[in-house]
């Protein structure tokens, strides 16, 4: 009975690998595939004059003691509430792409610098490439809310 | 008695036929949206974005025919685990991708929450049709021995 389905089993992965492989071989627009553009791109293209500029951890920490800079959170709310960089706005990216009205209640003559949960988070690029197309000044902080916490610099919580 | 007993992995199966269709005819969006998730090494990538579609869609027409049920009905819930698992560690680690999972259209709703229900939900049809199709299998030994 268990010899029976793994027969199945192979039979199927057999039946399809054949299959994939001649589609490999005839198709024209396969062989290309991914290999263009191999890595995923986080970062903005950097030929735009106001392109975001991704910070280091120092540099965003130094603009946050030194700087009138406006930190923004472009991850969900509730990952705002468990813990931020302190003052920091929180505009989750997915209600910015559906209505970006909302993005005006950020300032215009203030630099801000936008993160989310980590590097492998894409929210703080798309959403200072947002920024920047409506002509703020949006840096990101690619290291993210991790990395500060890393650090062990100062955060604030919504929730108590 | 023979409809319902045969309903999950007919739906499992019509899920997987559809969700292969795409993929069949768009294998590079399908790639860039395997390669978003970070988890395949690059060398891996093209294989499974040109095999997955191939897989799922005889796994889907296994089912939906009744043919080598419980092999398909087996690799439905295995590949149903792995995608849960791919968009659970995708979420906690906080990636923003399109889901690739029925279409490749990069303007889709990509609430990686959703999604998450969604193929729980899956999950949970593919064992509904995997243990029913075990009992079918049975059910038709026990004739032919009767």
């Amino acid at each position: 009975m268990i010899r029976r389905t793994f027969k199945e089993i192979a039979l199927l992965l057999a039946l399809s690998l054949l299959v994939a492989a001649a589609t490999y071989t005839v198709r024209d627009d396969v062989p290309v595939l991914f290999s263009k553009n191999s890595a995923p791109t986080l970062q903005a293209p950097m030929n735009m004059p106001t392109a975001p500029a991704p910070l280091t951890p120092e540099q965003a920490h130094e603009a946050f003691t030194t700087e009138d800079v406006l930190f923004v959170d472009g991850r969900d709310n509730f990952d705002y509430d468990m813990g931020h960089i302190p003052g920091a706005l929180n505009i989750p990216l997915h209600e910015a792409t559906a209505d970006p009205a909302i993005l005006a209640v950020l300032p215009k003559d203030r630099h801000l610098v936008v993160y989310c949960s980590n590097d492998l988070c894409g929210k703080a690029q798309k959403l200072a490439a947002l920024l920047t197309e409506r002509g703020y000044r949006a840096d990101t902080f690619p290291g993210g809310y991790q990395e500060w916490t890393t650090h062990g610099w100062k955060t604030e919580e919504a929730l108590q | 008695m023979r409809i319902p007993t045969a309903l999950p992995r007919i739906l499992v199966g019509g899920i997987f036929i559809y969700a292969s269709v795409d993929k069949l005819l768009a294998p590079t969006a399908f790639a860039a949206a395997i390669a978003n998730y970070q988890l395949l090494p690059q060398g891996l990538i093209n294989p499974v974005a040109v095999w997955l579609p191939w897989l799922e869609l005889f796994v889907g027409l296994g089912l939906v025919s009744g043919k080598l049920i419980r092999g398909a009905a087996a690799i439905a819930t295995t590949l149903m685990g792995i995608f849960t698992v791919a968009v659970a560690y995708s979420y906690i680690r906080g990636l923003d991708i399109n889901c690739g999972c029925f279409t490749m259209d990069p303007k889709s709703i990509s609430d990686m929450r959703l999604v998450l229900v969604r193929d729980i939900g899956l999950m949970a049809l593919c064992l509904m049709a995997l243990y029913r199709a075990v009992l079918e299998q049975q059910n038709s030994q026990n004739k032919k021995t009767e």
